[in-house]
């Protein structure tokens, strides 16, 4: 029982809060400076997504660390135990208690952004519609029959499932629908295409080349082998599926064909948006833009509504919100024909932070007035 | 290519100088009018005199040039010479060499390691200067040496003046019409004619020139006439693109300003020059012509800056910019930092007389009023921006001291045990010299064109102010957190258990203080970014700084509840408080990557080093005093 209240006491305790503020620091700095070698995406996933890590001291010291998660999660347990603990301490400590409810505002909207968001881009030029937009990250295979246009259904193959297929490792991924058993191996997050050299083992006369991963994650071209295996007769097709290039690999099986496809993951959008108009301007005289805005129409079971979208003014709609992000193509002339991305996410509890933000701020300047006060007091008594 | 136009520069104005007189001063109203003549530069409509004070800056490190006289120019009365007069301007030592390193590289005799040079003295060594800078253009920033880049800023602004000086050439030197039939057609009896009587007759040149393009059969002779002509005026044209002085008309599509660059760009690719704009470059052109005669040239300067002002203000555009003359003239910033220093001299006297009630409340007023001074230079900047108080890394410095200061002000008025008050004077000398360094390192106006996503009042009024609210009582607490660890350090007060005690209410006040605003700040800073982009929480560099400013004063807070640490604790920790807000501040901008990296202040690396490693030492020599203090307790 003693052993008990000893560990109850020590998952409420500063002591721990401390502890774990500390590591987050820690976390928080290495990844931080990390992001001048990997990157953004690729620090983020090594210090901060991550339960535990090994940080490379100096590049030769191993320093095994527990990762981002893990300290959020045991400070989450840590703030709400403290708080179940300490919930009633008098008015004096109101304030206090409100901020700490603020804060476990702040993480339960945190979970549940990462558990249940998505979040992607959507690129169009003026007069494109689209009802998709794709991941800016993660990568999917696509599988479907080419003739039956849009009627036919598109066998998904998420990420997580031919990530590790890295070198030698493979994986028979099985859809009853298709006539073939498909055979995922050889994956790399960044390769190029090129012709084969003399002498290596190539598919169609071409061999993916693994780079090294590029320090913006955008920039990284993966690549994958694909092994079709007929489930009737001894056909046994090999392609290779690269998301640098346009064109998507197709097989042919039983007399039909197939397409097969490594891209940027997507999602359908239950209405579609049109790009009428885009412009960006210019601060006069100088590259600085000083205003990007589209004019887009959003359409929806036959109804149609013109929308702005600008910085710092998106379009909200149905759980969805677009963000004028970027646009492009970068090095674009002043002539020449633009196109429009706009950040696409859906977030449950988008405002939550704001929740979370004015519920901690009361109860700070409720807790920290009531000690300006009494220490103003005690100066004041102490004088007289 | 820099290296051909500007020795075409050189041979049209290099050659003649005459060293001998000193040109008369410049009539104080004519330099008035000049001062408040409005021109477009990197996007913004400003007074012609803040773009000369920063060109000024940039060239020289400060904001005042002797003259030939040897008395001192204010920048407007050095630009106009380098206008209307390059002769002299070529003259002045107006170019900072940091490094007499860079002098001896292009073979031109150095003088003291640090000194000021005039054109004429680096013109010998002028090829070789472009040549090296070229070389060292190419590399990266981080791949150059100090003395690389200090020859690159030399080539750049020598580049720059000779821009400046060049502008006016197309008055002082007009192109010849040489034999062209068309062009003597257009102009009878006349062998060369001003760019504003050109410009009137683009539209005719430019079909001419057009037509013989198409069918030059039996004219061949003609087109090339005609085509040397126009090459001769792009060149021309070329060197007077320096300053953008013609508004369009009120209404205008474009919100572009013309210079006569742009103009003959734009009238010879075949789009119409608005009339206005043509008239005005003619009363420009008797400007020029005017700058030997006072009488006249006030009388010019008056008209030409009646019409632009005038239309300048059709636009919206001239509204602030008298109050922006008036600003810089008044040099708040400046003269609040003497006035820092002067209290900081008045509060040691107040240490070696600590009874005297006069002197303590002096220093008051010696702090009060600087403060005064910089609050409102911060709130004339606000009216003529018409922005919050913080947008850009200068300004953050601005407003952290005026914060940090105040704070202190308000501690010292509860707590009057002078602490606060030295600290206040400390913070207030620093800041402002940080400022000043700032403004004259990077030598540019520091009212920018902000990007697209900071054009929102709402977010930069709540969360950069808030955040930066933060630093600045960071920054407070860690300074006192000094006098408690270097004052138990050196064994000072040692009976006056009393005094560390208020300290660290001081100190733990300030970190109260901070936190809230901290974690406001950070967290508006989150809603910001979902507004603009979608997710509250990105991982970037300047987001992880503000975190790690959170979480260290979260760990301190927690650490004292907890018992774990006492006031020595909480002051050490302070101390490194200081650290963590530098590196979000500062550090995190040096890293070139991530969505902030907007003010990466070039060569002030070294400086924030030195101040890791300073306050590192003090919390080091702090854990020992700490240790010492234990053991004697004990």
């Amino acid at each position: 029982m003693r052993a008990l209240k000893k560990t109850s006491d020590f998952i409420a305790s500063y002591k721990l809060s401390c502890i774990l503020f500390l590591l987050l620091m820690v976390l928080t700095y290495l990844g931080t400076m990390n992001q001048v070698q990997e990157g953004l995406y690729q620090s983020q996933q090594k210090y901060f997504e991550s339960l535990f890590l090994v940080h490379w001291a100096f590049g030769v010291v191993p320093i095994p660390l527990p990762g981002g998660y893990l300290v959020m999660i045991v400070t989450f347990i840590n703030l709400t135990w403290g708080a179940i603990l300490r919930a009633w301490r008098g008015l004096s400590h109101l304030g206090i208690l409100i901020a700490h409810i603020g804060v476990l505002v702040l993480f339960a909207g945190s979970f549940v952004t990462y558990m249940y968001s998505t979040d992607g881009h959507m690129a169009l030029y003026e007069q494109q519609t689209s009802n998709e937009f794709e991941s800016s990250y993660e990568w999917e295979i696509g599988v479907r029959d080419v003739v039956a246009q849009g009627a036919a259904t598109e066998y998904v193959i998420p990420q997580d499932d031919f990530v590790k297929l890295t070198g030698a490792k493979s994986r028979i991924f099985r859809f009853s629908a298709l006539p073939f058993d498909l055979t995922i191996h050889g994956y790399a997050p960044n390769a190029v295409l090129r012709a084969a050299a003399q002498g290596e083992t190539a598919v169609d006369g071409r061999v993916l080349e693994v780079r090294p991963l590029d320090r913006e994650w955008e920039q990284n071209m993966a690549g994958a082998y694909a092994t079709l295996t007929a489930k009737q007769g001894d056909v046994k097709l090999e392609k290779v599926l690269w998301t640098g290039t346009d064109t998507p690999a197709i097989a042919a099986i039983d007399g039909k064909q197939y397409r097969l496809e490594l891209r940027k993951r997507r999602w359908q959008l239950p209405f579609s948006i049109r790009l009428d108009k885009f412009v960006r301007k210019l601060h006069p005289g100088t590259n600085t833009p000083s205003e990007f805005t589209s004019d887009v129409t959003k359409t929806e079971e036959g109804l149609s509504q013109q929308v702005k979208i600008t910085m710092n003014e998106p379009l909200r709609h149905r759980g969805y919100t677009f963000y004028q992000s970027s646009w492009g193509p970068p090095n674009a002339g002043p002539n020449d024909r633009l196109y429009s991305v706009f950040a696409v996410v859906k977030n449950p509890t988008d405002q939550v932070p704001l929740y979370s933000c004015i519920i901690t701020t009361a109860g700070l300047i409720l807790h920290f007035l009531q000690k300006l006060i009494g220490y103003l007091r005690k100066e004041r008594a102490k004088r007289s | 290519m820099i290296g051909s136009v500007a020795l075409g520069v050189f041979l049209l104005t290099g050659l003649a100088a005459d060293t001998s007189t000193a040109p008369p001063a410049w009539d104080r109203q004519t330099v008035a009018l000049f001062r408040t003549l409005p021109v477009q530069e990197a996007g913004r409509v400003k007074p012609l005199d803040t773009y000369a004070s920063f060109k000024l800056l940039k060239f020289r490190g400060r904001r005042s040039c002797p003259g030939l006289s040897g008395k001192s120019l204010s920048p407007m009365e050095w630009l106009m010479d380098c206008l209307f007069r390059p002769e002299s301007a070529k003259q002045y030592n107006m170019f900072r060499v940091d490094n007499a390193e860079v002098i001896v590289a292009i073979g031109v005799p150095a003088k003291k390691k640090r000194d000021y040079y005039s054109y004429n003295e680096l013109l010998p060594g002028r090829a070789k200067l472009l040549e090296l800078g070229h070389l060292y253009m190419r590399k990266e920033d981080k791949d150059r040496s100090v003395v690389e880049s200090e020859l690159l800023n030399l080539a750049m602004n020598l580049r720059e003046f000779e821009e400046i000086t060049a502008f006016p050439d197309f008055v002082r030197h007009p192109l010849p019409l040489g034999d062209s039939a068309t062009l003597s057609a257009l102009f009878p009896g006349k062998t060369e004619c001003r760019l504003s009587e050109l410009l009137g007759k683009a539209p005719q040149i430019f079909s001419a020139y057009l037509e013989l393009q198409h069918n030059a059969a039996g004219k061949e002779q003609e087109q090339q006439l005609l085509a040397k002509f126009l090459k001769g005026l792009e060149r021309m044209a070329g060197d007077s693109t320096a300053l953008a002085l013609f508004p369009p008309a009120a209404g205008a599509e474009s919100d572009e300003w013309m210079s006569p660059g742009s103009m003959v760009e734009r009238a010879f690719s075949g789009e119409p020059l608005p009339s206005n704009q043509v008239e005005l470059l003619g009363s420009f052109e008797e400007l020029v012509a005017a700058a030997g005669e006072p009488v006249a040239f006030q009388q010019r300067a008056a008209a030409f800056h009646g019409v632009v002002a005038g239309l300048a203000a059709a636009r919206g555009e001239y509204r602030n910019v008298p109050l922006e003359v008036a600003f810089y003239r008044l040099q708040f910033f400046y003269y609040a930092l003497t006035l820092y220093v002067l209290s900081f001299l008045l509060l040691a006297c107040s240490w070696m007389r600590p009874r005297s009630s006069w002197l303590y409340g002096s220093t008051w007023v010696s702090i009060f009023v600087p403060t005064l001074l910089l609050t409102i230079g911060i709130i004339l900047r606000c009216i003529i921006r018409e922005r919050p108080p913080v947008t850009t890394l200068y300004e953050t410095i601005l407003f952290v001291t005026a914060v940090a200061v105040a704070v202190a002000l308000f501690m010292e008025w509860v707590n009057r045990q002078g602490v606060a008050l030295a600290i206040a004077s400390i913070l207030g000398v620093v800041g402002m010299f940080l400022a000043n360094k700032y403004e004259a390192r990077e030598g540019a106006d520091t009212m920018v064109s902000m990007v697209a996503v900071l054009n929102t009042n709402f977010w930069l009024a709540t969360h950069v102010t808030t955040i930066t609210i933060g630093y600045a009582a960071g920054l407070l607490s860690g300074g006192l957190a000094h006098i408690f660890v270097i004052g138990k350090l050196l064994g000072l007060r040692r009976q006056d258990p009393e005094f560390y005690r208020g300290l660290s209410r001081m100190v733990y006040g300030g970190l109260c203080f901070a936190l809230l605003f901290s974690i406001v700040g950070t967290v508006l800073g989150g809603i910001w970014a979902n507004e603009s982009w979608g997710r509250f929480w990105g991982w970037d560099p300047k987001e992880n700084g503000a975190l790690l400013i959170v979480l260290w004063q979260l760990a301190i807070l927690h650490a004292r509840l907890g018992g774990i640490v006492r006031d020595f604790g909480v002051n050490l920790a302070a101390v490194f408080g200081g650290v963590v807000v530098a590196f979000s501040w500062f550090g995190v901008n040096m890293l070139g990557v991530g969505l902030h990296s907007y003010g990466f202040a070039n060569g002030a690396y070294t400086a924030l080093i030195s101040f890791y490693a300073f306050e590192l030492l003090i919390v080091l020599l702090g854990g020992i005093a700490w240790f010492r203090e234990r053991t004697e307790t004990a």
